[in-house]
This record gives C-alpha cells, structure tokens and sequence, in this order.
C-alpha cells in the first residue's frame, strides 16, 4: 500500500516545476479520480492553490504529465486509489 | 601663408584668454609655434635614441603599484625635464593586463600612473604639467598565458603633448 | 403512548441510518492523501509547430525557430523536436492529441500566416494538450520585413501566459565590437539578430550604459587618448561630452529617473565617485577616499549606490546611500568581487567573484546572502540583467576574444551568441520600451 503511495509520490514529483512557485513556502491541495490503468479521469480538481495561478497550472501540468500513475492492479487495493488527495509544498527541500 | 597668420592671431587670442592649464577643457590649441616649441621643449632629446628620455615604459610587478629601483633614473630624467621645462606637458597612462573587469582595470592603471606621478613630485615636477590616466587593460595583449606575458602589460608610459 | 412509540421507532430508523451512513462515509472519506515536496522539473515541453502560409499552403519554419530559440534561452521551456512528426497541425482541428501526448508535451503553439502585398497577419494559438483548450489566441500584423519582431511578440505572449512573467523578447541588446582595430557601439534585438551600429571609433570604447527611457546611451570613449564620457542620442544621432576633466572620465551609470549620473573621475589621484547632471553640470563628489572607488550602480529605487573598491585590500562589492555617507561592505566570499549590476526588482545583485584563478559570474541575494555561482568562468565579465530580472546576460573571453552569452537566472540554460565572429565585450540590455 505504502510502496504505491511512494511510487506515485516520486513520478509527480518529479513533473512538477516548482520554478513557477515563487520562492516562499506555497501550499497546494488537488483531488483526482483515476482509472485502472492509471489514467485520470476528468481534469485534477484544486481543493487549494498557492495564490500563485501559473504555480496552481504548472502543478496541475504535472498531474496530468504523471499518467499512467502507478496504481496496484489488485482491485481491492486499487479501491483506496481510484481517488486520491494530492498535497504540494513546492518549495520545501525533500 | 594667409591661413596660417587668421591661426596664428586665433591662437595668441586664446594664450591671452587662458593663462593657467584649464581643467576641463582637453582640446589643445594648434598652431604654427612648432619651431619655436623645438628649442623651448628640447624636443630633439626626448626623440634622442641615446637619452634616457627617450625611453618611456614603467613596469610594475603584479598587484603593486611602487616603482621598482630600476626605473629611479628613469623616472628622475622625466621629472627633471618637466621641472626645466615649465611649458612640457606629460601624460603618464596607466595599463593593466586583461584579467578582471574593464573599468576596475582603468582604475588600477590609474593607481600604477599616479604612483609614477607622485615620485616625480617629490623630484619637483608640478601637477599643473602631468596630467595621469588610464587605459586600463584596453592596449593588453588579449592571447598571454603566463606572467611573462602579463608582465609587459602592468606599464606606465610617458608621453608628451608636444612631440 | 402511540406517539411515544412512533417516536421510538423514528429514532431508532434514524439511529440505523445514522450508523449506516456513517459506515459508508467513513469509507467514502477515507481519500488517501499523498505528500509531494519540492519539484525535479525546470522546464515546460512545449511543441513550437512551424506556421503555415496560407496562399502557398506550405510551412515555413523561420517563425517557429525563432519563437522555439527565445523560449529555450529563457530557460522556462524544452521545446520538443516537431521536426520528425508527420502532422503538423496549424489548426485546431488538426491537432492530434495522442501524437502531442506521445511526445510529452505540456502545452502547443501553431498558426497561420496570411500574406499580401508584403504584408503579413498571422493568427496564433496556444494550446494546453492535457485539457484540450486554447490558453491565447494572438493576432499580428506588420510588414513581412518585421516577421522577427512578429515571432518575438508570440513568444512575449506564450511566455507571459505561463509564467506571470514578462517577455524580454522585444527587447534590445547593446555590446561593443572590436573589428580590424577599429570599435564600433552597436545595438541588436535581444537573441542578437538585427545588429546597427551607432558609435564607431578608432580607438576603444568601453561602459556604454542605455539610459532608462531607452532612448540614449552614456558611454566612456578613448579617442582622445584618455577615458571621456559621452552621452548619445539613438533617436537624433547626436552626441555630448558629459565630463571631460583632468584625468579619467569613466564607468557612467544611470540614476534610475534619468536626471543623474553616477561617474568615475581621478583629477590626478585615484579613481572617486561622482555625481553629475546629463548636461555635466552639478558635479559633486558622493564620497572622498584614498582608495580605489569605481564602478557605481544605482539601486531601481534611487536610494543606494552599489560600487566597487579596494578600500579593503582587494577590490569588493559596497553600498552606500545615493546622497552619501559611510559605505557598507556587500560582498564577503572569494578573493575578489567586481562589476556589479543589480535586478530590477532590486533583490538580487550580480557580479563578478574571482576565486581558485576564475572569474565567474555571481548572484547575491540581497535578503538571505546567498551567493550563487551561474557561471564557471574562467573569464567572464560585464553580468547584466534582463529588464525582467530572469536572465543575465555577459561576455567571456575564449583564446583572446570575447563572446556573449546569457544564462538564466538559476543557472540552468546557457546560450551564447555568434555575433559574426567579431570580439565582443561589455554588453547591456535595453529597458523594456512602452
């Protein structure tokens, strides 16, 4: 469970461009909903944005650059998945 | 022989108008005094390829501005020249070498100029007939790769106004 | 009594219910939440599709390699190879989706140019690929001459939109050349095309300094056999002595209201800071010292003046109050620190640091005193910022000449400039024009 949430940590993260951020620490909340196949389905929905628009579209770029996200193919692990927070903080170091 | 006297009379307005080196005005008069200026400034020995006076390039060692003892003498004609010569205008111009920014490198050639130009003050040359500037690194050989190289652009030169 | 019970049985449905719902909302709620810091990524893919001209109904990528060259030298964007795609949309509905995702890219431009009487109108998109939308719609016009002025305008675009930042693309570059002995002043659009001269000299020319409504230069010529400041105007051509007095006369900046200028001056001492009127008049001195004080920049709100000096031993960074006073020492790392310039935004400086035998480029944040390295050196000169403050542009010297480059401010892209294989030093960048 937890080696899928750290799968899935580590390629969005690696899609986002936090040179759009600014350089003070920025928080971000998005929900998505995905298929299966790790596909999303719809558009990533912002439940926070950084107050900064291109930082809030450079975040959802990633999201969206991240597909296939890499989801457990067992159906009942998959179900924890199928919809998931995401929480950004940018500009933290790792 | 007509243009050379409107000259000539142009020229004694401005000698009667400007009895001290001005300041700010950097065009120097021309006229047909040159003969008069080769007794007056003895240019025929700053030109003398056996005087000392002919020779005209101070080097300094890296990051000083004290001139070496080997240019004592040097430096000693030039200044005696100016003291026995109350109408020789000199010009020292600093050089560095390319390394660093170009307008430090003007500063530090004018550093290395006024070095040269307080020696020859306390051998009696007057400030109102050197005036010290820089080229800073603009005359450098841009290709050196060792001292050697560079050591031959850290240089004052001495120049004359009328010569 | 039936009323009681009827209560009883009510509540004890709605207690059901309750626990019921509660089950199934606490599994509806239970949303995993993941943490994602920081941020592996620089760059924005962008596909950059050659523009199709609509009569001959070809494509023509002279508009598309320029705008792709300015996005890549902002260091925001990774243009991505369209070159090898076999559709190569410039309409809406030419756009293949799955194409654009296969290559991994975040958002599109493409286009249409209309071309008559040598005149051309070009109608462009931006695209996002991910949710299928148009983010701007731009609409040119000019003479087919001025297709690059074109180009440059669409990338001003596509930048802004998705950065928040303004373009530089429309801006003008100045730097001097030394050719065959002789040097010339001249100024050029932003990535170096379109190169005028407007000073030429026999002998050196070095400072020249764009005043900020963009429309005069002040710079410091030797053909007079020493260091003199000149103020030309691009606009009429003409030219003024500011200061010509005994000694140098050099290293002229800019007050940022246009009225002063800071200049370097040594009568028959060391070089000493200045302040002057355009017209050269109102000399006076902003402070008096035996040492080496040169080099002074204006901060963007007239307060401070940065500067060079030896004062220390070994020439550093500065800063003092533009009406004077005790200045304050900036720079503390690395043998030596010279030639500063500082971002529009007045947080950052950038100068040169020599350390370990290199001169390289520095940035300084004015606010935590963090120094970065942006470049390596082991020659470079003369850093100046953007008008947007995102990059900074420079010169370095390769076997004895000089070229220009621009590196983006995180140091990540790096480009330099073949200007004609010609010798190029002190460049600057021109003010943003209204």
């Amino acid at each position: 469970m937890d080696k899928y949430k750290v799968l899935i940590q580590r390629k969005i993260q690696q899609n986002v461009n936090k040179q759009l951020c600014g350089t003070s620490p920025v928080e971000l909340q998005f929900e998505i909903d995905l298929m299966p196949t790790g596909e999303l389905i719809g558009n990533p929905k912002m439940l926070k944005s950084s107050g900064i628009p291109v930082c809030d579209e450079s975040v959802e770029r990633a999201i969206f650059q991240s597909q296939p996200l890499p989801v457990p193919t067992d159906t009942d692990l998959f179900s924890k998945f199928k919809n998931l927070k995401l929480n950004f903080h940018p500009n933290e170091k790792i | 022989m007509k243009k050379s006297l409107l000259l000539a009379s142009l020229l004694s307005l401005f000698l009667v108008g400007c009895s001290s080196t001005p300041i700010n005005d950097a065009s120097k008069p021309t006229g047909p005094s040159v003969s008069n200026d080769e007794k007056d400034l003895d240019l025929a020995s700053l030109r003398d390829p056996n005087n000392i006076l002919s020779k005209r390039s101070i080097y300094f060692d890296y990051d000083k501005d004290v001139v070496k003892a080997e240019y004592k003498d040097l430096v000693a004609a030039h200044a005696k020249y100016v003291s026995i010569h109350p109408k020789a205008k000199m010009t020292l111009t600093g050089n560095t070498d390319d390394r660093g920014s170009r307008e430090y490198n003007v500063s530090l050639g004018q550093r290395r100029s006024v070095s040269v130009k307080k020696s020859m003050n306390v051998l009696g040359a007057q400030d109102t007939q050197i005036e010290t500037v820089s080229f800073g690194e603009e005359r450098a050989d841009t290709n050196c790769k060792d001292d050697a190289c560079y050591a031959k652009d850290r240089r004052v030169d001495i120049s004359y106004e009328k010569e | 009594m039936r009323k009681y019970n009827l209560h009883m049985s009510q509540i004890f449905k709605a207690f059901i219910s309750l626990v019921l719902f509660s089950f199934i909302s606490f599994n509806a709620f239970a949303i995993e939440t993941i943490e994602i810091s920081g941020g592996g990524t620089k760059q924005i893919n962008i596909a950059v599709m050659p523009y199709k001209e609509i009569a001959l109904d070809k494509t023509n990528s002279r508009m598309h390699q320029i705008i792709a060259a300015d996005l890549y030298r902002s260091g925001f964007f990774k243009p991505l190879d369209v070159d090898g795609l076999m559709n190569k949309p410039s309409i809406l509905s030419e756009i293949n989706y799955s194409e654009m995702n296969a290559i991994e890219a975040q958002v599109m431009t493409l286009g249409q140019v209309e071309i008559n009487n040598n005149r051309m109108k070009v109608n462009w998109f931006l695209v996002d690929i991910n949710k299928k939308t148009i983010l701007t719609t731009m609409e040119f016009s000019g003479p087919v001459a001025q297709y690059r002025a074109i180009a440059h305008k669409i990338s001003d675009t596509i930048y802004e939109k998705l950065t928040g930042i303004p373009g530089v693309f429309s801006t003008k570059i100045s730097y001097i050349s030394k050719n065959k002995g002789r040097y010339s002043l001249n100024v050029a659009d932003a990535d170096g095309f379109n190169v005028q001269s407007v000073v030429g000299s026999p002998q050196p020319l070095i400072s020249a300094r764009w005043s900020p409504d963009g429309t005069k230069f002040a710079y410091v010529s030797f053909e007079k056999k020493k260091p003199i400041i000149y103020i030309q105007s691009l606009v009429t051509g003409q030219r003024t002595v500011v200061a010509n007095f005994k000694g140098n006369n050099s290293s002229p900046s800019w007050s940022p209201d246009g009225r002063r200028l800071a200049i370097v001056l040594t009568y028959n001492a060391n070089s000493q800071i200045y302040l002057i009127d355009p017209d050269g008049s109102n000399l006076k001195p902003l402070i008096q010292s035996a040492h080496i004080d040169t080099e002074p920049v204006w901060s963007p709100d007239g307060k401070f003046i940065y500067f060079t000096s030896d004062r220390g031993g070994r020439p550093q960074i500065y800063k003092v109050s533009s009406s004077g006073g005790e200045p304050q020492r900036v720079s503390f790392e690395g043998n030596q620190n010279l030639n500063p310039n500082i971002s529009p935004d007045g947080k950052m400086l950038a100068y040169v640091m020599q350390d370990e035998g290199r001169f390289r480029v520095v940035l300084h944040d004015l606010q935590t005193g963090q120094i970065t390295k942006i470049t390596d050196g082991p020659f470079d000169e003369a850093p100046k910022f953007s008008p947007n403050g995102h990059v900074i542009l420079y010169a370095h010297k390769i076997n004895g000449s000089g070229e220009l480059s621009t590196v983006s401010i995180d140091g990540v892209v790096r480009q330099s400039f073949n200007i004609h294989a010609d010798d190029i030093r002190e460049p600057a960048w021109g003010p943003f024009v209204k």
